[in-house]
């Protein structure tokens, strides 16, 4: 006689040994009966009361003399309470959709009994939200689950909407299950996220990892696709088609988070089996029921010890209680809460696992992409580094940074990953505490590192400023221009294109064409030029340090004043926001001009007005570089310094007047009256042939102009760019 | 035709009223209702018989009390409410006009066939 395990088992509140082969038969028999009586009011009631009175039946033989229930004992008792197909309780005139009765014994399954199809109802035992599509499962004999879907599908529309809540508020509610065949469920054995693809495999009978590639293929793609198109053409062009596969992961993504929320989770071995579709019968659940327990076999063993012990201790008064009259009010209790753990609480509960998901994804990949750049970077081109880090600290801090704040939550989360996907178990707790560990030290490091950087960066500002030598312009006007080559990437990295222009990185120096040009009113009656150079620092002294090694070229030549394309800052000076400030100085009624090759080297913003009082804001002088009064000025062209300080372009002046359409004629009538455009404009059509006596009517009449501009915003560009078309037409 | 319907057919439709008429007597917990019956012959499962109890119990014909026991898991006592007697009480007179009747006719059929 081959020896049998025993188990512990707790039955109606009494502990019972009894073989395992004959526990399976006993789990296989409760459940066909609550299969059975499914449709049963009190059906939970009855079952506790038939355990009770199996585990009354049991204790008999062990008091017997049994130490522990065996097979032929199980047989025993099933034979007594009897099988389900051979009930003859079976009530018609309870609910809709009950059960006749089958009357062949053996291996019929009640899961084919016909149902007689009732009222359409509402379901009260599988409902989300008003249980109406589980009835309209129920009702049409199709998986309530598949109603969901193609509900969503199909009816997610303001009426559909409309119809789900009349039908919710008109269908009466009963507790009815009448759908019985294949259901689609979650797969809780089989889930990395949720068990959607378990589940779906499960139901179509294919591998779920097969599922799992199909639906994770457009993200990957699209993440595939992205990264080449970067690296071999800078985003220029999109050779991948990126562009098609983005729609399909969206796609996909939203309908596993909507099947995550309708799907439930196959939870009972009778509820795997509807899973797989299997027949529902007493053996089939009693081979599945087989499986559960050799997963747990192991656990059941320390389990019964601590049963014993418990029940030895508590007393069995007590648990009798507990487990007899409180499982009855239980049950109940237990049925009404029920359908709300599926309905809306798991819903939200989706919404946010899926959204928390999707944010740590979106993190994840965003460090991960920041990592191969720095790392891109970081590694080849340890020149850089020096440019950047004033002290052995700050480098060190920097790298730190790097490794232990960034790579560690990429690298735990990607570990994490893997040990999901491949399904291992992890023995001890000791990697999380590491990776922990590590991220502090990031932490430490990083925030040394803001600190660090941050002192350099406190202060931005000039230094002294700096005379260029000119000679004054004998024609009255100054050109200004760059003759200097535009600055283009001249380093090692093969992966850098040509959209870097106005900067250069080699081994020890950084070009780069931070440079703004500013104007005002000479006080003198002669030209100046004057440069400022500028530089963040942690202190003026450091500023000033700092900046004096900014490399600035100026020539001036007769009346060209030269500028360089851009700064240059050497290896030890290091950067720091370096730029360069030039301000030209201009007599009234003198001219200057700014040749296209500074739009060029610099940019079409470069050239602003000068404020005469500086205001000091935040930390820096915001008047330098911020706050400049927009002027939107063209190349090769000959503007006039006005008595305020502000340049004039005279052609534009005469044109601007003319244009009945220009806003600020308007407003300048309302203001000034008719008259002085009468006369303006009769003037200026005999005065067209005298080009410089238009010019002096010119730019008083664009005095006013000027007032009305300033009242004005930055309409003023459109307005510009409006009638320099009329320009051309005139 | 199946016979075993029939046959189950017939013996679903007095279940109840046995069952009522047990109880009636005084009270008694599923399993001496079991015996009961098995000792006037008519066998019942376990199985059938507490879903019908259960039914019963939740139409208010029948109560319940719970009573401890040495030898086992506490038991439910079952007893007959007012409305279950007068349940019964109908169905007693169905019953009478049942059996008369069946009976004339069954002894009319072995005595004087039909011309």
């Amino acid at each position: 006689m081959t020896m049998k395990k025993i188990i512990n088992i707790n039955l109606s509140g009494r502990v019972i040994p009894i073989e395992d082969s004959a526990y399976e038969k006993l789990q296989a028999y409760i459940e066909s009966l609550r299969r059975y009586f499914i449709n049963e009011e009190g059906r939970d009631e009855i079952i506790n009361d038939i355990e009770s009175r199996i585990a009354e039946l049991m204790n008999e033989k062990i008091r017997k003399g049994a130490s522990a229930i065996t097979d032929d004992d199980l047989d025993d008792i099933i034979t007594s309470m009897g099988r389900p197909e051979d009930f003859e309780a079976a009530d018609e005139t309870t609910a809709p959709g009950t059960h006749t009765q089958s009357t062949a014994a053996g291996d019929q399954t009640y899961a084919q009994q016909k149902r007689p199809r009732g009222r359409l109802y509402r379901n009260s035992s599988d409902k989300l939200l008003g249980g109406v599509a589980s009835g309209i499962g129920s009702y049409l004999d199709v998986d309530p689950a598949i109603v969901r879907i193609l509900l969503i599908l199909f009816g997610f529309t303001a009426i559909g909407v409309v119809l789900y809540i009349i039908l919710w508020i008109v269908l009466p509610i009963s507790d009815q299950n009448n759908y019985v065949g294949k259901r689609l469920f979650r797969n809780p054995d089989d889930k990395i996220i949720a068990g959607v693809a378990g589940g779906l495999g499960a139901y179509f009978n294919i591998q779920a990892w097969v599922i799992r590639i199909l639906l994770l293929s457009p993200l990957l793609l699209n993440i595939l696709f992205g990264t080449f198109n970067g690296i071999f053409f800078a985003w220029h062009r999109n050779i991948f088609p990126n562009v098609f596969v983005a729609p399909f992961t969206f796609t996909f993504i939203l309908a596993y988070i909507i099947l995550w929320m309708v799907l439930p989770e196959a939870r009972s071995p009778f509820e795997k089996m509807e899973m797989r579709g299997e027949k529902v019968d007493v053996n089939r659940i009693r081979q599945n029921v087989k499986e559960e327990i050799k997963s747990f076999k192991s656990e059941a063993g320390a389990w019964a010890a601590e049963v014993r012990t418990t029940a030895q201790n508590l007393g069995e008064k007590a648990k009798d209680f507990s487990n007899t009259r409180g499982k009855a009010w239980a049950t109940e209790v237990a049925d009404a809460a029920r359908p709300a753990a599926r309905g809306i609480a798991h819903i939200i509960g989706v919404i946010f696992k899926a959204f928390f998901i999707f944010i740590a994804g979106c993190i994840v990949l965003s460090l991960f992409a920041l990592i191969i750049a720095l790392i891109f970077g970081g590694v080849a081109s340890w020149s850089i580094n020096d440019f950047l880090w004033t002290s052995n600290l700050q480098k060190l801090t920097a790298w730190g940074t790097l490794l232990f704040f960034i790579a560690v939550p990429v690298v735990a989360f990607m570990t994490w990953l893997i040990r999901r996907i491949v399904r291992a178990r992890s023995k001890s707790h000791h990697l999380g505490w590491i990776f922990g560990g590590l991220w502090l030290v990031g932490w430490i490091c990083a925030i040394t590192f803001a600190a660090s950087i941050a002192k350099d960066l406190r202060m931005y500002d000039r230094t002294n400023p700096i005379e260029v030598p000119i000679g004054q312009p004998a024609t009255g006007r100054m050109i200004v221009k760059v003759t200097e080559p535009e600055i283009r990437y001249t380093g090692n990295f093969w992966w850098m294109h040509d959209d870097n222009r106005g900067w250069d990185i080699t081994d020890d120096t950084i070009k780069y064409n931070n440079v703004k040009i500013r104007y005002d009113s000479s006080d003198d009656g002669l030209y100046h030029v004057r440069m400022y150079k500028y530089s963040a620092g942690s202190s003026l002294t450091d500023i000033q340090n700092r900046s004096s090694k900014t490399i600035f070229n100026t020539s001036a030549q007769d009346s060209v004043l030269n500028l360089g394309s851009g700064i240059i800052i050497s290896k030890d000076s290091k950067f720091r926001g370096q730029g360069v400030i030039v301000e030209i100085q201009i007599p009234v009624g003198k001219r200057i001009r700014f040749d296209e090759s500074v739009f060029h080297a610099y940019n079409p913003w470069v050239v602003r007005k000068s404020w005469r009082e500086r205001r000091y804001w935040g930390n820096r002088w915001q008047s330098d570089w911020d706050y400049d009064e927009f002027f939107d000025l063209k190349p090769n062209v000959d503007y006039v310094m006005g008595p305020d300080g502000k340049l004039i372009n005279p052609a534009e002046q005469e044109s601007k007047e003319k244009d009945p359409n220009y806003r600020y004629n308007e407003k300048k009538n309302s203001q000034e009256g008719k008259q002085k455009q009468n006369a303006a404009e009769s003037d200026s059509t005999q005065q067209q042939k005298t080009g410089k006596t238009l010019r002096d009517d010119a730019s008083t009449a664009a005095k006013n102009e000027v007032d009305v501009i300033k009242a004005g915003d930055s309409a003023v560009a459109s307005a510009t760019t409006f009638f320099s078309f009329a320009t051309l037409f005139n | 035709m199946n016979i075993e319907n029939t046959q189950s057919q017939m013996r679903k439709g007095i279940l109840e009223f046995c069952i009522l008429s047990i109880i009636r007597r005084g009270e008694a917990y599923p399993s001496d209702i079991v015996d009961e019956m098995k000792t006037s012959g008519l066998h019942i499962l376990e199985g059938t018989l507490y879903p019908l109890l259960t039914r019963l119990k939740n139409a208010e014909m029948l109560t319940y009390r719970w009573v401890e026991s040495n030898s086992g898991p506490p038991r439910k006592y079952f007893s007959l409410t007012p409305k279950g007697e007068a349940f019964y009480q109908e169905l007693e007179q169905t019953w009478q006009e049942l059996a008369n009747g069946v009976n004339a006719l069954t002894n009319k059929n072995s005595n004087e066939p039909l011309d």
